[in-house]
């Protein structure tokens, strides 16, 4: 054999069979049969190994010969060797040479096998080693675990291991193998007289995963294919076999029947996992009746609008002091006093002041009083752990998140061609707005955004600022994009030249006061006027009794906020978007689930229904048919005159009882009525004649002359009126409509048109149908153009061509 | 058991240096969550594009379960280019949050590409090494990037159709309802 046929052997021998049985296990049967070849030998072929010659046992088994070999085997079937056998009958219930005493388990089936054979058995050339003997072969030992270490950046490789038919990168995922079964083959000794095994060769392995599916190395054999082979480098012979499955074949029934019980199964499991997600709660820390619980997906996006070409920017989220958040206290104050926050409080303007004692009063009479207490001496920043985020995280009053994004430079991205700074920073928050946040003037997060320029080196402190702005995210779910407006403060001539020469600019101390100034910067012009001290929400009165009350001070004078003096030039845009989903409590969410159930316009099936056993109405009794007098009277009379007349009008048209007659009543609009209506010295006459009139006139003029006049035929009236028709007829959509006008002539059909035409000859009946005149009458009309055109033999006939 | 599914595709892009992109994207969702069904992380073909546009039309089919708000998914994309020489160069980082809202969205995904030092600059332009992130979870998550340095790059357009399950069970409002 040559190295290359016994390469290719091998590499058969490789390959894995993936099998999902249906059948139980237990009835999985294999046939394996082994031929040994001798080195005289020749095999032509197409000869089956069992048809050849057999030679007798060296163990005297019945069904082995000297040369072939076979068994069939069932799952976890133990078959000792020659070995194994003198091993368990010599040692049973003995210890070994590590003094651990003898597998019972194999000795008991050693015992039945020698009862069965009445003490002649001494093992089998084809032997199994199961999963109770926790056998290794070779090869699996061999086999290296590739663990891929690399950084694969795409699934191109996967994807052409898979494609090339490598079996592992699509088992990665599978389960570990509950069971194991190696078939193996005994090698004999053949020089010595006295049978002696020195070796032995892997045949074949099956292995049971858990969710059942068997791998059979090397795949079962059809019964027309060549056996495997391999060399044995124990003895240097070459040994041909082939493994086939000989379980029992099923029915169809209990096939079908195995097949639902697999569904059944795959189904039980399927929802068994859906299980574990459905019993998995959904995370609802407290919040009060009213609370909301808010969530801010914000991301800037991009900034454009700029002459810089590296554009960095900051973004920060600030917190209102009567919301909870987990976020930082107040992180974003970089370049201020440290100090400043708690002074924020009581710079602001009073009525900052007002919401939070509505808050606080609110919240008291919706929690304990304990837990006011507590926030009212906690005040902003303190933690606090009534509120919680989803995470368990204990909120705390305010906080401000502030990021910085990297530095990008500026491209024309299209469609648009604006040049524009690409930053894709993402910001994830979760906040309380408690009910009290809502009262009154409510309040929301506020975003800054401030950009910055980098002239001299990314990576430097210089960031020249370039632009401030700020938006308010409302308390509003869903998703929007701003185009947050930026501006920067104006320079004069020497910080414009340090700008340029130098990339440092004048900034904002505190990126807040692009909207409120928090407070008022010793050397700076921003900020509120001077509170008075008059300038107060409420005030102490005296009352009748002279005791003294709280009232609302009717001359407190608003504070305004002054940004005189700063001068500012307008620079470009930031690209805000935010996704906002609010949460409320269970309470709430009960009470919204409840009124939404009892909302007939949400949930119809809400409506009370009158109960099937409810006291019917009874009927009225059936009334007798009251048989009309026979008379008639002279009105009905000139109806019936006018009905049968040949004048048809829409306005005196006849009641058509079926689809077909009212299709066949439309139809009546022949080639010759088309052309009318293309006529335009007949649109121009009856332009002003409403539809009716207008079908009424053309049916006179056919009624008296049978054919249109030549003087209100439109040039090449017939060929285009014919073509009209033809269009029309064949467009026509309905059975019903094709079913009426299959009667109808066409100019193409002559043995039609001669039938109608030997139709119209015949004197007319007075109990012909009106629609039976109309069609006659159309007929011989149809009839006539057809006439006509045959005479033109100038041009030629659409359908001909 | 509240739920989300997104039924969407990548559609394309626009805007990139080159015009043979691929494109390889991955869902980073939270600690809440769980993808019942479909592919947390897949890559599109390689289109050779014949005009401004690159068309991918690669589906998104994914099912959420969710035990909480915090942490809803986003789509984390790289683009790739094939030089002239079989190799996968990087185009562009992006990320986009997967609306919260029902309702079909066509959304841009911007994308951007760092930049290396002077020495990988010009590893760049003679060996085609483009520089990368070491770890792409900087791409969704909102940590500082104060000291990455960036490049604008073009633009991802993703079509996204979103469906919510029992959200109002747990007081969830993901929209606001139109006013009677």
């Amino acid at each position: 054999m040559s190295g290359t046929t016994m390469k290719f052997n091998e590499d058969r021998r490789s390959f894995v069979q993936h099998e999902f049985f249906t059948d139980p296990i237990q009835n999985f049967r294999i046939a394996i049969t082994v031929h040994r070849i001798e080195p005289d030998e020749f095999v032509p072929e197409g000869k089956e190994p069992e048809q050849r010659e057999r030679e007798p046992s060296p163990f005297g088994v019945k069904g082995e010969s000297g040369k072939t070999w076979a068994n069939l085997l069932s799952w976890q079937q133990k078959v000792f060797c020659y070995r194994e056998a003198q091993y368990y009958s010599s040692k049973a219930g003995s210890f070994d040479e590590e003094n651990q005493p003898v597998d019972n388990a194999n000795s008991n089936v050693l015992t039945e096998y020698q009862n069965q054979t009445e003490g002649s058995y001494r093992g089998n050339t084809i032997f199994t080693y199961i999963s109770h003997d926790s056998y290794l072969p070779d090869h699996l030992t061999q086999k290296k675990l590739i663990i891929s270490s690399a950084k694969t950046n795409l699934h191109r490789n996967t994807l052409l291991a898979s494609m090339e038919g490598n079996s592992q990168a699509g088992m990665s995922d599978r389960e570990a193998p509950r069971q194991y079964m190696h078939i193996m083959l005994a090698i004999y000794d053949r020089k010595t007289e006295t049978p002696y095994q020195i070796g032995e060769e892997w045949l074949c392995t099956l292995s049971l995963s858990k969710n059942g599916r068997l791998d059979i190395q090397p795949p079962l054999l059809p019964s027309d294919s060549s056996p495997y082979s391999f060399l044995s480098t124990i003895d240097g012979l070459t040994y041909k076999y082939t493994i086939e499955n000989a379980s029992p074949q099923l029915d169809q029934i209990n096939t079908t029947l195995e097949q639902q019980t697999v569904e059944r199964v795959y189904e039980q499991n399927y929802l068994e996992s859906k299980k574990v997600s459905i019993t998995k709660l959904f995370r609802q820390p407290y919040l009060g009746p009213e609370d909301l619980r808010v969530f801010y997906f914000l991301e800037l996006v991009s900034v454009y609008g700029f002459e810089d070409q590296r554009l960095s920017a900051n973004i920060a989220l600030d917190v209102p002091d009567n919301w909870w958040s987990s976020c930082d206290p107040d992180p974003y104050a970089v370049s201020t006093d440290p100090k400043a926050k708690p002074e924020k409080k009581d710079e602001t303007s009073t009525h900052v002041d007002t919401i939070d004692n509505l808050s606080l009063a609110n919240t008291k009479s919706l929690f304990s009083a304990d837990f006011s207490s507590t926030i009212a001496e906690e005040g902003p920043g303190q933690a606090s752990s009534i509120y919680k985020s989803s995470s368990g995280v204990p909120m705390h009053r305010g906080g401000t998140i502030s990021r910085s994004t990297q530095s990008s430079i500026v491209k024309r991205v299209p469609p648009h061609n604006i040049r524009q700074a690409h930053l894709g920073f993402s910001i994830d928050i979760e906040c309380v707005c408690p009910v009290g946040a809502r009262i009154g003037e409510p309040t929301t997060p506020r975003v800054y955004v401030s950009v910055n320029a980098h002239r001299v080196a990314s990576h430097s402190p210089w960031r020249a600022p370039v632009g401030y702005g700020w938006i308010n995210l409302p308390l509003r779910a869903g998703c929007d994009v701003k185009i947050v407006p930026l501006w920067r403060p104006a320079m004069d001539a020497v910080e414009t030249l340090k700008y340029q020469f130098l990339g440092d600019g004048k900034r904002l101390m505190d990126a807040r006061d692009a909207a409120v100034p928090p407070r008022v910067h010793p050397e700076g012009e921003l900020g509120f006027d001077e509170e008075e001290e008059e300038d107060v929400g409420v005030v102490e009165e005296m009352d009748e009794n002279n005791e003294p009350i709280f009232v609302e001070n009717p001359n407190r004078r608003r504070n305004v906020l002054n940004k005189f003096g700063l001068e500012t030039e307008s620079t470009g845009y930031a690209v805000l978007r935010y996704h906002c989903v609010i949460q409320k409590s269970k309470a709430a969410a009960a009470s919204d689930l409840k009124d939404k159930q009892h909302n007939p316009l949400i949930n119809p099936s809400s409506i009370p229904r009158r109960p099937i056993h409810s006291r019917a109405f009874p009927l009225p009794p059936p009334e007798e048919e009251k048989v009309l007098p026979q008379k008639k009277s002279v009105e009905l009379q000139k109806a019936i005159d006018r009905y049968t007349s040949q004048t048809i009008t829409l306005a005196n048209r006849p009641r058509t009882d079926t689809m077909a007659d009212s299709m066949a009543f439309l139809s009546l609009q022949t080639p010759a009525t088309h052309a009318r209506l293309l006529s335009p010295s007949t649109a121009s006459q009856k332009s002003s004649s409403p539809i009716h009139n207008r079908f009424e006139f053309l049916d006179d003029n056919l009624s008296s002359t049978g054919q249109l006049p030549s003087q209100q035929r439109p040039p090449g009236t017939p060929k285009q009126a014919a073509s009209l028709w033809q269009v029309l007829r064949r467009d026509r959509p309905t059975k019903s409509m094709e079913d009426t006008t299959a009667t109808l002539p066409t100019i193409n059909d002559r043995a039609d048109g001669q039938e109608t035409q030997s139709a119209a000859q015949q004197p007319s009946q007075p109990r012909m149908s009106l629609l039976e005149k109309i069609r006659a009458r159309n007929n011989k009309q149809m009839t006539e153009i057809q006439g006509e055109e045959e005479g033109d033999e100038e041009e030629p006939h659409p359908h001909e061509d | 058991m509240a739920e989300l599914y997104v039924i969407g595709e990548l559609v394309g892009a626009t805007g990139f240096s080159s015009k043979n992109l691929c494109c390889r994207y991955s869902i980073v969702y939270g600690e809440g969550w769980d993808l019942h069904s479909g592919e947390a992380t897949g890559q599109t073909q390689t289109d050779y594009a014949q005009n401004e546009m690159t068309i991918w039309s690669h589906p998104l089919d994914l099912q959420f379960s969710l035990s909480t708000i915090l942490g809803w998914p986003k789509i984390s994309v790289q683009v790739f280019k094939i030089d002239s020489y079989g190799n996968y160069d990087l185009e562009g980082y992006g990320h986009i949050q997967i609306p919260q809202s029902t309702g079909t969205f066509n959304m841009k995904c911007v994308t951007w590409k760092p930049i290396g030092s002077s020495k990988e600059e010009y590893a760049q332009k003679f060996l085609g090494v483009t520089p990368r992130l070491a770890n792409d979870s900087i791409i969704s998550n909102g940590d500082d990037r104060r000291f990455l340095r960036t490049q604008t790059s073009g633009i991802v357009y993703l079509k996204l159709g979103i469906i919510t399950r029992e959200m109002d069970k747990y007081g969830i409002v993901t929209e606001e309802q139109p006013e009677d």
